[in-house]
């Protein structure tokens, strides 16, 4: 009997997920990033009060705007960086703690298929970064509403979007970090790659190669709305679905294929 | 009687280094199989070929008759295993840790994770989280893993790592229940060898990845060799022992005399009314067999000097 359930596989991960502190932790930071920024633009909103703070004046130049569009921009480039590093802890921990915890070796001779486990570990690791940000994006709205933030028609629901749309992308295209946890059997190698990722993606941007580095194409796409010269075009697009495939199917392989020590 | 499990030829090499070569075993429904070997000897990545972990070079492993490389195979869930020291998920409790290879098994009862928490006494620490776990309370989550789903054959890889003396009794006689009783078949690996030595009916002794010896019990007892151990009043009997003929004899110290002799082990009467005769006291006479680990050990350098 070889067909257990996909759906049992998938609750079995989400059953590890609890009492787990990682959970919290990631939570909290990203709760608190966008109200760090809200802080930050309220300190702009209000020059009377920056000024006597003296400390902040300098760092609320990074809104274009103290409305909606300059919160939301500001929390568009924020929540790409850190939504990347975010989504590439969760799936180096999801995938890596199976080596560190010495748990691997119990998911490989089972009724359920491998492709299945990977499959929930990647829905698991998909779902638990993607709530990360949608928490993220709760607490933009509700600190905008606080704040009173003015804008046009739609605007909101449009940024909104386009955060969901960056979210959804940059989640996925940490797929290919599950293949560096498995490989390199921990979440060291693939939390690495992640930050290393992030630092590139910064350079490629600066010199206009952004819409090639599929790490840079999700926010860049967000922005694409905004400003159509940010578009990554069918390239961009088709280095992105590549990178994501190849991420999930490498994985699978792996686990398939390998032989495993760890 | 049924073969469960068959390796033929079983071999897995890295590059030049040759980890397991030309393997061949089999074990029948209801045995208990020890596989022994030194560290390094193959046993670890037999155990893993056998569970599909680890792809042989060359060779095949069959499970109830069905190859592994058979993409029907579909077993799994006639078996359990524990490989090397076992691992959980140290923010999940003890039941937790259960339940979640119990989704993966597709085993809906609850009954079965509880019976066995009481079985393996962990009882007391059910909520106790596996990362709080002493390592002879881990090594029993590890053993409650592998057996919570009654399957028909267990492989362990060195199952009373971490125990203490009274868990170590504990488990040999679990498992000799669940062989007698269940008709489970067991492939254990260990080089505790005087443990393996009161709890199998078969054993193998791997050594430099080949498979240098297959015995039961019976083929042991005529292959281990036996000495007449002595204890004497007087250093002079060891003299007196040999003008008399007896040959092979050794001193553990000069009242003490280890005896080889054929017909001193066949009479060891006759050595007893020689000392006393000659006015020696016999303190002590006993006919000792070797146990498997001076067996094992005999075997290992045997090989190591061909």
């Amino acid at each position: 009997m070889n067909n257990i359930r996909w759906s049992d596989a998938i609750a079995a991960e989400w059953m590890k997920l609890k009492h787990l502190h990682a959970v919290t932790w990631s939570a909290t930071l990203f709760v608190f990033m966008p109200l760090m920024l809200a802080f930050m633009l309220y300190l702009g909103k209000t020059p009377e009060m920056a000024t006597s703070s003296g400390m902040f004046s300098m760092k609320t130049g990074m809104f274009v705007d103290y409305e909606w569009n300059g919160f939301f921009m500001a929390v568009l480039q924020a929540g790409a960086g850190l939504g990347m590093v975010g989504s590439g802890f969760v799936i180096s921990f999801v995938f890596g703690r199976e080596y560190s915890e010495n748990t691997m070796k119990d998911l490989l001779a089972l009724p359920t298929q491998r492709w299945k486990i990977v499959s929930a570990k990647f829905i698991i690791s998909f779902m638990w970064s993607l709530l990360l940000l949608m928490v993220m994006l709760l607490v933009v709205l509700v600190s905008g509403w606080i704040l009173d933030l003015q804008a046009e028609d739609q605007l909101v629901w449009d940024m909104s979007m386009k955060f969901m749309l960056m979210s959804l992308m940059t989640v996925m295209i940490t797929a290919p970090f599950a293949i560096l946890a498995s490989v390199f059997k921990g979440i060291m190698a693939p939390l690495a790659a992640c930050i290393i990722a992030l630092i590139v993606g910064n350079l490629v941007t600066t010199i206009g190669m952004g819409p090639f580095f599929p790490w840079t194409i999700p926010a860049l796409s967000a922005l694409a709305f905004e400003d159509p010269g940010m578009n990554v075009g069918i390239i961009g697009n088709v280095i992105y679905i590549c990178t994501l495939v190849a991420g999930i199917w490498g994985t699978i392989k792996y686990w398939q294929v390998a032989d495993h020590h760890g | 009687m049924k073969n469960i499990l068959q390796t033929i030829n079983l071999t897995k090499k890295y590059g030049p280094y040759t980890a397991v070569e030309n393997l061949s075993l089999a074990v029948q429904q209801g045995e208990i199989y020890g596989f022994l070997g030194l560290n390094g000897a193959g046993k670890t990545t037999t155990i893993r070929i056998l569970l599909g972990m680890i792809k042989p070079t060359s060779g095949d492993v069959f499970w109830f008759g069905k190859s592994l490389r058979d993409k029907t195979f579909a077993s799994w869930d006639r078996l359990g295993f524990m490989v090397e020291t076992p691992g959980a998920y140290s923010n999940l409790t003890v039941i937790e840790n259960l339940e979640i290879v119990a989704k993966l098994r597709g085993v809906r009862s609850k009954t079965l994770i509880n019976d066995v928490v009481v079985r393996l006494r962990l009882d007391p620490y059910r909520n106790k989280k596996a990362g709080q776990l002493s390592l002879g309370n881990a090594q029993r989550l590890g053993l409650a893993k592998a057996i919570f789903h009654r399957p028909e054959v267990l492989i362990l890889d060195e199952p009373t790592n971490g125990l203490d003396p009274a868990g170590i009794i504990e488990v040999r006689n679990l498992l000799k229940e669940m062989a007698e009783n269940d008709g489970v078949t067991i492939f254990v690996s260990s080089h505790i060898l005087g443990e393996i030595s009161r709890l199998v009916t078969r054993f193998g002794i791997i050594h430099k990845g080949r498979l240098q010896i297959e015995l039961n019990a019976g083929q042991l007892a005529k292959l281990t060799s036996k000495v007449l151990r002595v204890s004497t009043s007087d250093a002079r009997a060891l003299q007196l022992l040999r003008s008399q003929g007896f040959e092979g004899i050794a001193t553990a110290d000069p009242l003490e005399l280890i005896i080889e002799d054929e017909k001193a082990l066949k009479h060891p009467e006759m050595i007893a009314r020689i000392l006393v005769n000659a006015g020696y006291d016999v303190k002590h006479l006993m006919i000792e067999r070797e146990d498997l680990e001076h067996f094992f050990v005999r075997t290992i350098n045997a090989i190591d000097h061909e």
